[in-house]
């Protein structure tokens, strides 16, 4: 059962240029996923590569210029704010600077609490209880609902965050970037947090991140994207052992390894992300590939069937072979 | 909570001294006619331009001198308050909730509404303060209750540009995006999260405008557009005295020190309240 499918989804911005010309940013070009119930899917890739407009138009924070958003079969993408809000209550966010995501001069009790009164989920002494509670799932102490964001460390504050998104009881979370802005130490207790919530409360996530090295502990399927469009798509495992997509295997050789002793295909990539205002023709990601062709040039790869739920829009995907990941994909599970 | 804020008062030195201030200045206003040693219009012309008491030639029947009319400047100062701290937070209370308004909604709602405030701001910013008052003052006619509408069309554009400016920002931050996808009203939204975010501000530029909003008062008595001139203003004492600042300081001097002082301690309070309303500098 899919709780969220997204077709063909754009977002693109209005730029001026000039008087009367203007340009677009074309942040999401036509990206289709899903995200099964229970599962937590990834989405990664470099800063500026549509990843966070994907979570924010999902959540019609923003609105999608086309393409349909289908949340439990339902689709959402173009219904009112006003029918919207009903839905608001199964889907939820996390974001990612747990500095700015709480409001400084409110204490955490109005803060989780203003979740719970716009849905009319609990009043008066119930509500409490119900705080007490949330905090207490996310592992913070009862007192805590007094204090205000300030008083909190950075992993504590992102707990509040996620108290916050659950209060609502929803079925599916976006995680935008939830741990990038932590110590290493705390990013472990943070994905712990959410899987063991995943569990509890059988939720759903999108796991937007940029370490290779975080969604491989957390997401069932991984979706990699460079420059607003999805360039390879499958299981965790799959992406890690058998990439088939040059910025795949690229991402994957960022990974720090534990093993100083182990033999690494280091793939640095030159250069930087082209302006999506004028990108490259055919395929996006040519201009800092390896292995482009003229064919690259000419023509866009699509997002094809390789393998059981492996999709990679790649035209030698076929040439790329499995690099010695295992050994990395060992390391990290360990 | 409230025992806490006035412990904070006093423990500030600084703010204590402004409260101390205002205080002063709004009991002298209330009771200015048992205060004030004379009748502020009674004028004694045989006692014409008295230096203060503590002069060689100051009579110490008039503590800070008389005008060029034999009038007592201490009576005058004293009633004086009545005005000058009437325009100053009628006008600054009025324009700060109209701008804030304005700019609060154009500010988070974009579009049409933003774009038409912001060009009536900028017209309004570029048409001298002076001349906009004279116009609407020879439609309305001179008084003190013009004055003050006056002030407050005016002064209006102050706030809803600086608030605009600020809830540009704040709408982008992380908790408004929260609060959105929790599907909170727009309405609690702007009042509830972004207005609390951009109070501190406002009420720093308000204690400010304060005594911009006085001494505009003064502008216009000067002009003879103000407050009719038998009610005694620092700002038309000002411009009385204007002519004998060579030779008679006191007559300007003393006026000037009340408003320096009366803005002195609405702007130690002010920088006091804003850190009070900001809970990061609260010690719990």
């Amino acid at each position: 059962m899919r709780i969220l499918e997204v077709k063909g989804l754009k977002k693109y911005f209005p730029v001026k240029i000039g008087l009367n010309k203007t340009a677009y940013v074309k942040a999401i070009d036509n990206i289709d996923f899903f995200v099964n119930e229970k599962e937590t899917l990834g989405l990664v890739g470099e800063s500026g590569s549509g990843k966070s407009t994907t979570g924010m138009a999902i959540l019609r924070l923003l609105e999608p210029t086309s393409g349909e958003i289908l949340f439990n079969g339902k689709n959402i993408t173009k219904i009112k704010q006003r029918e919207m809000q009903k839905h608001r209550k199964d889907m939820q966010i996390v974001f990612q600077d747990p500095f700015a995501s709480l409001n400084p001069r409110w204490k955490i009790g109005k803060t989780i609490g203003e979740a719970l009164e716009i849905h009319k989920i609990a009043k008066g002494k119930d509500k409490q209880r119900r705080i007490d509670e949330l905090l207490d799932i996310v592992g913070l102490p009862s007192e805590s609902k007094n204090r205000f964001p300030h008083e909190f460390s950075g992993g504590q504050r992102q707990r509040i965050g996620i108290a916050r998104a659950l209060a609502v009881n929803p079925k599916f979370i976006v995680c935008d970037e939830p741990v990038s802005a932590l110590d290493v130490s705390v990013q472990a207790q943070i994905i712990n947090l959410l899987n063991d919530l995943k569990e509890e409360f059988g939720l759903s996530y999108l796991f937007i991140a940029h370490d290779l090295g975080v969604v491989r502990q957390i997401c069932d399927r991984l979706a990699v994207m460079y420059l607003g469009k999805i360039v390879e798509i499958a299981s965790t495992e799959d992406i890690f052992l058998k990439p088939k997509h040059p910025y795949t295997k690229a991402l994957l050789s960022a990974v720090p390894v534990a093993d100083p002793l182990a033999k690494r295909e280091e793939i640095i990539l030159s250069g930087e992300m082209p302006n999506p205002i004028s990108p490259p023709t055919g395929c996006g990601f040519r201009t800092r590939c390896h292995m482009a062709t003229d064919l690259c040039v000419d023509s866009r790869p699509n997002l094809e069937q390789i393998d059981n739920d492996h999709q990679v829009a790649c035209h030698y995907s076929d040439k790329i072979g499995g690099r010695k990941n295992v050994e990395i994909f060992a390391a990290q599970t360990t | 909570m409230k025992n806490k804020t006035l412990k904070m008062l006093i423990k500030r030195k600084t703010a204590l001294a402004g409260a101390i201030i205002i205080l002063i200045v709004v009991v002298s206003a209330i009771l200015a006619p048992v205060f004030s040693p004379y009748d502020p219009n009674e004028s004694d012309l045989n006692k014409r331009l008295l230096p203060p008491s503590w002069d060689d030639e100051g009579s110490s029947e008039h503590l800070l001198g008389t005008d060029h009319l034999g009038r007592d400047i201490l009576s005058r100062i004293i009633y004086g308050t009545r005005i000058s701290l009437l325009v100053g937070i009628i006008t600054v209370l009025l324009s700060g909730i109209f701008g804030t308004v304005l700019g609060l909604l154009g500010g988070y709602y974009r579009g049409f509404l933003d774009s038409f405030l912001m060009r009536l701001t900028e017209v309004q910013l570029a048409f001298p303060f002076i001349l906009l008052a004279l116009a609407i003052m020879s439609v309305l006619g001179p008084g003190l209750r013009n004055v003050i509408l006056v002030l407050s069309i005016t002064g209006w554009v102050m706030y809803s540009r600086l608030v605009r400016g600020e809830v540009l920002l704040l709408r982008e931050l992380e908790y408004v995006k929260a609060a959105k996808a929790l599907g909170q009203k727009n309405g609690k939204i702007i009042f509830g999260h972004i207005l609390p975010n951009v109070f501190p501000t406002i009420v720093v530029v308000g204690t400010l405008r304060v005594a911009n909003m006085i001494i505009a008062e003064a502008s216009l008595t000067f002009l003879g557009l103000g407050v009719e001139s038998r009610i005694p203003t620092w700002g038309s004492m000002l411009a009385d005295g204007r002519g004998y600042i060579t030779s008679a300081w006191w007559v300007t001097a003393f006026p000037g020190i009340a408003i320096m002082l009366t803005v002195l301690g609405i702007n130690l309070v002010g920088d006091w309240l804003r850190d009070v309303l900001d809970p990061r500098l609260k010690t719990s």
